[in-house]
């Protein structure tokens, strides 16, 4: 478990990335009695490893204890607070464009997709840590994503603020406050005695995006998005 | 050469059989649009087509695709000999605020499998962009994605700007993205509203043909 120290910025690179090609194969809507399954396993052996070789993950997550954080509103009340945000860097963000331009629309697809995926797989881990902490503290949270569900996308500001992500792990916000990388995920965790312990971060069979891919593909599937 | 058989193997995803097809087909001395028209875009349109009615999925277009794109590599030089003329010219971007291009990508791929020359313009697209690109290009087509209700709206401001302009009326404005919709295409000005990559290739083609 990585070790968790409140009210500092800590930042994390040991993730282990592995995709999953069914589900990746799912979502992308190739199934084994396809005509092009053969095609597509081939592509997908030769563009993991240049996704594995071109992503770089990175993650910070600062734990603010006796948190007072006026600008969010949804926090008001709760004793703490998490903020996050992950990345599987800008090299297969690069990747992914230079497929597509050069009109590899097959590998520049698969590749996206195999970065979702990525994204996911990072998600989770985060995830493990935290719900280590909590469970230690005796304490829940609710997960909030800026720009998800009425939750303002502005609030990256105040993310940026205290997780310099710019500075640590190369995110930067856009003039509409997106994250760039694309391939990256940023959450405000709302924590308190009184939440309810999750042990998944997101089941999609809870989720309110009924048509959402990755709700489609396994029940153990998460989207992680806000919940 | 029989140019159905590149057909028949484009539709496969048979990539280096269809370039090796079209190698020969020019070694013969074939019309080179006569090889793009019925051996590539056609075999195209019927996957397009098919992918439309769900008949196909993504997979089985991004295969066609990459065999269609091996055949044009091959083909491409020859057509410019001949002085071919695409379908038209679109200018495709995601608009300002918006990250996102997955969407545009396959817009992208499908109108160039309709034979379109697109200009792919990228992301977080601004408006003078968006039109000045067009005006450089001689396009007909400004095609806008966005994949988010913040930003969507941004499209509004390419079609005043293309007003304030006095452009309006030269170009064929059409969009696409998860959020949008018909009704948002009306109030907008928009001309056309596709819901997916093969309808919008389809639909600018329509729109060229008749402008």
């Amino acid at each position: 478990m990585i070790g968790v120290e409140k009210n500092k910025v800590i930042k994390w690179d040991g993730f282990i990335l592995k995709g999953n090609r069914d589900k990746i194969f799912k979502v992308m809507d190739c199934h084994k009695d396809s005509p092009v399954y053969e095609a597509m396993l081939e592509v997908y052996e030769k563009v993991i490893e240049e996704a594995k070789e071109a992503a770089k993950p990175e993650a910070l997550f600062y734990i603010e204890e006796d948190q007072g954080e006026e600008r969010i509103a949804e926090l008001r009340g709760y004793k703490q607070a998490i903020y996050s945000c992950l990345t599987i860097g800008e090299g297969i963000q690069v990747l992914i464009a230079n497929k597509f331009g050069e009109g590899d629309y097959l590998e520049g697809m698969m590749l996206d997709c195999i970065a979702d995926y990525f994204t996911f797989e990072m998600c989770d881990t985060l995830y493990q840590v935290i719900y280590e902490y909590l469970k230690l503290n005796n304490m829940g949270a609710i997960r909030l994503s800026p720009g998800e569900r009425g939750f303002a996308i502005e609030h990256h500001r105040v993310l940026e603020e205290k997780l310099h992500m710019k500075e640590m792990i190369g995110v930067q916000l856009s003039d509409s406050c997106m994250l760039y990388p694309v391939k990256s995920i940023s959450s405000v965790f709302v924590v308190d005695q009184g939440i309810p312990l999750k042990k998944k971060l997101h089941e999609c069979k809870y989720c309110l995006d009924l048509t959402c891919k990755w709700r489609q593909v396994e029940d153990e599937s998460r989207d992680y998005r806000a919940s | 050469m029989d140019l159905n058989e590149i057909a028949v193997q484009l539709q496969k995803g048979a990539a280096k059989k269809v370039q090796e097809m079209v190698k020969e087909a020019l070694a013969e001395n074939m019309d080179p649009r006569k090889i793009l028209e019925e051996g590539l875009l056609a075999p195209m349109g019927i996957i397009g087509e098919k992918f439309k009615k769900n008949e196909i999925f993504v997979p089985e277009v991004l295969i066609a695709a990459r065999a269609l794109n091996a055949g044009m590599s091959v083909l491409e030089p020859a057509l410019v000999e001949v002085g071919n003329k695409p379908v038209g010219k679109a200018v495709i971007g995601t608009v300002k605020g918006d990250l996102h291009d997955i969407g545009k990508n396959l817009v992208a791929m499908m109108l160039k499998g309709t034979g379109f020359e697109v200009i792919d313009i990228g992301i977080d697209v601004s408006a003078d962009k968006f039109i000045d690109k067009a005006e450089e290009a001689g396009a007909d087509i400004i095609c806008m994605s966005s994949l988010l209700t913040t930003t969507m709206t941004y499209m509004t401001s390419v079609i005043e700007e293309l007003e304030k302009r006095n452009l309006r009326e030269k170009y064929i404005v059409m969009i696409g993205g998860a959020p949008v919709t018909n009704e948002f295409a009306k109030q907008i000005k928009a001309d056309y509203y596709t819901p997916d990559a093969a309808t919008a290739a389809e639909v600018a083609k329509q729109a060229v043909l008749s402008k």
